[in-house]
């Protein structure tokens, strides 16, 4: 094989094929036997073995960041450590307070719900007050009593209003009352936790026509004491 | 880089055993020698074996009566030289002959000295800026090349390029490279 000058080096790329390991056997033999003669092509050679040396560690670099950076995108910031420590402590303290209050709280009331009772029982006679003296009943704390309404009628109100007043006047219970369920005493169950124990008053009122903004009469006005036991 | 003239006084102040002289021959010849290693043994050590036999016969030569004729051919003895000692290592059963169109990493130093660390350093600025210079491809191309280390002819297929545009890439980068080593540095 013949030998090569500089040009022949530039015009065949040699300096870029030796870097790529793309010259072998003889034609990698002429152009070395050149290079060692050539202070050009060693330069040449020379530079680019530190490009692509840099080069390498560079995008190796790169490549590092940008694999911990995705793994830092794939956790967002409210899922960091930082966050989330503190959110799954606050998760379990909940969680004990649902399953050691909450619930089993719950699961007695559903019980007493749904098992028949004795209960005590108020008859409200439409604001007429026997001797005077306020009617009185007793319900236990976590129970129930039972209000008797005898509601005064009337034609012309397309139905009855019931509101419990607190005795600070909150009203802490209302209910619908048709006509036809008006013409028999009417049976209300108060759990005792909705109120206070003290003065209530029942307002029954009339209401005429229908509508959120139907006009009411107030029939009757019934106050009794409350007393709530153990 | 500095170019030296190869004449009969750069022998003569080698055979007088000029510190700088030899210095320079030992850095400019030895980094070539070594580089030409790289492709074919795979051991720093046996790296630096030969070279130190290839310096150590061209020391022999220089100072025997009428040992080097030419001083302007004095790279293609030290070459030639080197290629006696490869060939003898390889006859001694020590060789890994690489085999043809290997890697493109072959050239690349693959443990990073503390002469390394610092010259990288140093010019690690300009070859960031180079490669921010290319378009994403050629990065591509580049790290499939030198980072991972694939084999060009997949690379060429998956990035539909060819071979010689893989030349041309490392010719622009390279040029790209050593213009600006020369503006700023």
């Amino acid at each position: 094989m013949t030998g090569m000058n500089h040009e022949d080096a530039i015009r065949e790329m040699a300096v870029e094929k030796y870097l790529l390991g793309e010259l072998s056997g003889d034609s990698r033999n002429v152009f070395e036997e050149h290079l060692f003669d050539c202070q050009l092509c060693t330069a040449d050679l020379e530079s680019g073995v530190t490009l692509l040396e840099g080069t390498r560690r560079e995008l190796a670099a790169s490549l590092q960041e940008g694999t911990a950076s995705a793994r830092r995108r794939f956790f967002p910031v409210w899922l960091s450590p930082a966050w989330m420590l503190p959110a799954l402590a606050a998760c379990l303290v909940l969680l004990v307070y649902q399953s050691a209050i909450v619930v089993p709280g719950m699961r007695r009331q559903m019980a007493e719900a749904n098992t028949p009772a004795v209960l005590n029982t108020l008859v409200l006679t439409g604001g007429q007050v026997r001797g005077g003296e306020l009617l009185k009943v007793t319900a236990p704390k976590a129970g129930s009593f039972l209000l008797s309404v005898d509601i005064p009628t009337s034609t012309g109100y397309a139905s009855y209003l019931c509101q419990l007043q607190a005795p600070n006047g909150s009203i802490v219970w209302s209910g619908r009352v048709t006509p036809e369920q008006a013409r028999d005493a009417v049976q209300v169950l108060i759990p005792s936790a909705i109120t206070k124990a003290g003065e209530n008053t029942l307002v029954v009122s009339g209401v005429l026509g229908n509508g959120p903004d139907a006009k009411m009469d107030i029939l009757a006005t019934d106050r009794f004491t409350l007393e709530i036991g153990n | 880089m500095e170019f030296q003239t190869f004449d009969a006084s750069y022998l003569n102040k080698l055979r007088s055993r000029d510190e700088a002289t030899e210095q320079h021959f030992a850095s400019y010849f030895g980094e070539l020698i070594t580089l030409k290693l790289r492709s074919r043994l795979q051991s720093p050590e046996a790296i630096e074996d030969v070279k130190q036999e290839t310096f150590a016969r061209f020391f022999t030569l220089l100072r025997k009566e009428g040992g080097i004729r030419e001083a302007e051919r004095l790279g293609a003895l030290v070459n030639s030289i080197c290629n006696h000692v490869l060939f003898e290592y390889y006859r001694a059963g020590k060789r890994t002959e690489p085999l043809d169109d290997e890697a493109a990493v072959n050239l690349l130093d693959r443990q990073t000295s503390a002469l390394g660390q610092m010259i990288s350093m140093e010019t690690r600025a300009d070859i960031h800026e180079v490669l921010n210079g290319l378009p994403e491809r050629d990065r591509n191309v580049l790290r499939s090349l030198f980072v991972e280390e694939r084999d060009k002819d997949t690379v060429c297929r998956e990035m539909g390029i060819s071979r010689v545009y893989i030349r041309v890439l490392v010719h622009r980068a390279k040029k790209a490279f050593r213009e600006r080593s020369a503006r700023v540095h």
